[in-house]
């Protein structure tokens, strides 16, 4: 939001000095009539009360009236002089007033403020200078001495070390006079200096997040690769022993490493595409089942107790089939590989209505999160399956949970397993039935 | 022939699957450990003549077993190859955990993708010279 601070300059003085001559003679003209005014009915008056003091009733009736006179004259100027007082506090204040607000703005991170304090001293017009390739040539934004690389003679090339040469410069001096306008013109220089380097950290971090995905998925691919390799050393082995065990475990190894290469880039896919979700009528319930119906048999091979939960009647809503779907496999993954290998282990896989919300969630009692590690899991890629994770699933996750415009929440204790909520907007959609009576 | 035995610990099945099958193909008999728990409970139990170590994993990571191993006088004399899957990985401060369990550094580092050849001559050599010192392949 940009929020504009209002031109001109605060104090008296100021103010006095920027009217025009003919003002600042008419002024001074009301000021001395209205002095002599007061002077001069004091003295009428004090003249005419000790005439009428001779006994004339028509001298006692002139000085009551030049007395209403003198009070209403006297009403009118204070009323005036309060009005003067308060425009000039107003405009003595006004400055610091909005310097406040600028402030105020700067520290709940809105830095793009903008500021019209004062007159901006035009450095090129001043000195006539044809410098064009100078950075300040031609700037309003902020004054040539807060800018590096000025090609001025004498100067130092950078801020603040030029500062001590450019305060003697006759464009330093031209700006001089007012501490406000001076203040702001420092607050503003530190604001853009502060959008600078938060433009320099943003790109330093994109860099990094960068280097990190890049990293994650090489280690990725690097391990599934080594598996697969694995996988065709141990089913040649079989082939050369004639040993069926052998190249049938091989050949799974195989299969399930060529799958693992599938989802890695699947997931990197989806993670890297911006895109709208393709709404589609379904039937969460009977999505929920697909996914736990998918994990089957790897939970029973693990002894784990797998089941799929629906709550309320849901029947059919809109949401991007696929791309659901595909979350609710991540999330399930991740919870039988959060369970020990030692012990059997529970998921649930449930989906229910919460008002205008459509909530999914995974739930296992495997091995949980510590607090670190749950504010780490949503701040880039983050795994705690040691080599096996990249966290891109659940990035991927995150990113499909936000085009639909829902939330995803994670609720976990350290050893007593962890539960992923996924709340979504719920758009219902007409039946079979219903769109066959409508035809 | 004296039958050897070796233990893999390592989170991955495929893995696990693999290092067995190269070292059963070169006479070991080989247990396997899927976590550093059950892995550090077999070491105590059967006593491999080597071990092969998983550095990262979930839960409790290989360098956390490896520091108890070598800190504990029945297990600290057994060699010890590390597997891992991150060259940086190797810049890990072992002289301050050995000066810290005033023990030697892991016998050995093998680093994936596991060439299977490398593997089985470097367990040979581990066990063969122990007090060689870190060697890697």
């Amino acid at each position: 939001m940009i929020r504009p601070a209002p031109s001109g300059r605060g104090g008296v003085m100021p103010f006095f000095r920027r009217l025009a001559l003919r003002r600042k003679i008419i002024l001074i003209v009301l000021a001395i009539l209205a002095a002599h005014s007061v002077l001069g009915f004091l003295a009428l008056h004090g003249i005419l009360s000790k005439l009428a003091l001779t006994g004339e009733p028509g001298w006692h009736r002139l000085a009551a009236i030049v007395e209403i006179i003198y009070l209403v004259v006297l009403g009118a100027l204070t009323v005036m002089a309060w009005l003067v007082t308060r425009r000039v506090i107003g405009r003595l204040t006004r400055p610091v007033v909005e310097l406040t607000h600028l402030a105020d703005e700067i520290s709940i991170g809105n830095l793009e403020v903008e500021f019209r304090f004062g007159r901006h001293v035009k450095c090129w017009e001043l000195k006539d200078c044809r410098e064009t390739s100078c950075p300040a040539y031609g700037s309003t934004a902020v004054q040539c001495w807060y800018v590096d690389g000025t090609p001025c003679k004498g100067v130092e090339p950078r801020f603040p070390q030029k500062l001590i040469q450019c305060r003697t410069c006759e464009v330093y001096q031209a700006h001089r006079g007012d501490e406000i306008v001076q203040l702001a013109d420092a607050f503003q220089h530190m604001t853009k200096r502060l959008v600078d380097y938060q433009a320099e950290l943003l790109r330093a971090e994109r860099l990094a997040a960068t280097g990190e995905t890049v990293a994650m998925v090489s280690h990725s691919i690097k391990n599934i690769l080594d598996s697969l390799m694995g996988g065709i050393y141990v089913y040649r082995r079989g082939r050369r022993l004639n040993d069926e065990k052998s190249k049938a475990t091989g050949w799974d190894m195989v299969e399930r490493n060529l799958g693992a290469i599938s989802e890695l880039v699947r997931n990197l896919l989806d993670f890297s595409k911006a895109r709208q979700p393709f709404l589609e009528p379904c039937d969460p319930a009977r999505m929920v089942a697909d996914v736990v119906q998918l994990h089957k048999e790897r939970a029973d091979a693990a002894k784990v107790d797998l089941k799929a939960r629906c709550g309320d009647a849901l029947g059919r809503v809109y949401l991007d089939v696929h791309a659901v779907f595909h979350s609710l496999v991540n999330l399930v993954t991740n919870a039988l590989d959060a369970l020990p290998p030692d012990r059997p282990g529970r998921v649930e896989l449930a989906v229910s209505r919460d008002g205008d919300r459509l909530v999914f969630s995974v739930s296992d009692d495997g091995t949980g999160m510590s607090p670190e590690v749950q504010v780490r899991l949503f701040k880039g890629m983050f795994s705690t399956k040691g080599s096996k994770g990249t966290g891109l699933g659940l990035l991927s996750v995150q990113k499909v949970v936000r085009e639909h415009g829902g939330a995803l929440e994670v609720a976990s204790e350290q050893g007593k397993g962890a539960t992923f909520r996924i709340a979504l907007p719920l758009v219902t959609a007409p039946s079979d039935a219903e769109l066959a009576a409508k035809g | 022939m004296r039958t050897r035995s070796a233990l893999v610990i390592d989170d991955e099945a495929d893995i696990r699957n693999y290092i067995s099958t190269i070292l059963e193909e070169h006479g070991w008999t080989v247990r396997t450990a899927a976590t550093a728990e059950e892995g550090e409970r077999l070491v105590r139990e059967s006593q491999p003549e080597v071990i092969l170590l998983d550095l990262v994993m979930p839960g409790q990571s290989g360098i956390q077993l490896f520091a108890r191993l070598r800190g504990d006088e029945s297990t600290r004399k057994i060699p010890l190859v590390m597997v891992t899957g991150i060259k940086e990985q190797l810049n890990i401060d072992w002289k301050e955990i050995v000066t810290r369990l005033k023990a030697r550094v892991p016998d050995g580092f093998i680093e994936k993708p596991i060439d299977p050849t490398r593997l089985a001559q470097l367990v040979e050599n581990v066990v063969s010279r122990p007090e060689q010192g870190l060697q890697i392949t």
